[in-house]
């Protein structure tokens, strides 16, 4: 029983620092197109990549936490 | 045109690698900023010098290399599998390297975008303080009234990089160029442009 609550606490936990950092990422990449507009060279769409990249890897761990944690 | 502001031949590579990568790149071609005008021709880009990452790095390779010991010591102790589920553990991780992701891509957009540019025209600080938070700057090379460097410490002669300080009658008194490679080549081409400027040559209006 002190075993499954404890599991529950974590899950809330793990959740919820999951949604926060897919914020945070939604954040990263808008800011990162307007970061590449401060400053434009043949490199920046590449960053831009990065940063989109990072975004789905956080959505993807987020669906993945709510379906199957 | 001075030799001084005749840019060396490059490969197409080589050219791309540095753009990415370089804390001092001179004439940089594909580059622009904003509020650059029409006819302003970019002389240098510069950003802090690539050891002022290391810090970062090396907490970020400290994050990467941590599970890989806490891992084992936690299976040994019989924690792992009995106390933490592995689907548990499983999450954990993923969500340990995705954190240590962000750190990473925040560190080298901060260091990436945080840029000094001298033009032929005007010298512009583009400050990003974190990721929310920008500041720029710019003022005409006309309004520049003194160039000085400074430089000290073993690692930074050893290394050849310093701060630029610019003092102007504009606005903002003072800009600051930090850890930037090359200082006192910084202040001889700021300088050069100055001379250049007082005889009425490359003043885009």
């Amino acid at each position: 029983m002190t075993q499954e609550f404890i599991m529950i606490i974590v899950k809330i936990f793990v959740i919820t620092l999951l949604i926060l950092h897919l914020v945070f990422s939604f954040v990263l990449t808008r800011q990162t197109k307007l970061m590449i507009k401060v400053v434009e060279a043949r490199v920046t769409p590449t960053i831009y990549a990065i940063s989109v990249i990072h975004l789905l890897a956080s959505l993807f761990i987020t669906i993945w936490a709510l379906l199957f944690l | 045109m001075p030799e001084i502001f005749v840019s060396p031949q490059r490969s197409k590579i080589g050219s791309l690698f540095r753009q990415a990568l370089s804390s001092y790149f001179f004439q940089p071609t594909g580059v622009k900023f904003e509020t650059q005008g029409d006819k302003e021709s970019i002389v240098l880009l510069l950003r802090k010098h690539w050891v002022t990452n290391i810090p970062w790095l090396f907490m970020a390779v400290v994050i990467i290399i941590i599970p890989l010991f806490v891992l084992p010591l936690l299976m040994y102790l019989g924690i792992l599998g009995t106390q933490i589920p592995n689907s548990y553990a499983n999450f954990l991780i993923l969500i340990w390297y995705l954190m240590d992701f962000s750190y990473i891509l925040v560190n080298f957009l901060l260091w990436y975008f945080t840029v000094s540019i001298v033009t032929d025209d005007r010298i512009v600080d583009i400050d990003f303080i974190n990721i929310l938070h920008k500041e720029f700057s710019a003022t005409r090379i006309v309004k520049i009234e003194d160039v000085t460097t400074r430089r000290g410490g073993i690692i930074r002669t050893f290394l050849d990089y310093g701060d630029v300080h610019i003092q102007t009658a504009g606005t903002n008194a003072f800009f600051e160029f930090l850890a930037v490679p090359q200082p006192e080549k910084v202040a001889r081409i700021i300088n050069d442009l100055m001379a250049n400027a007082e005889k009425g040559g490359a003043i885009h209006k």
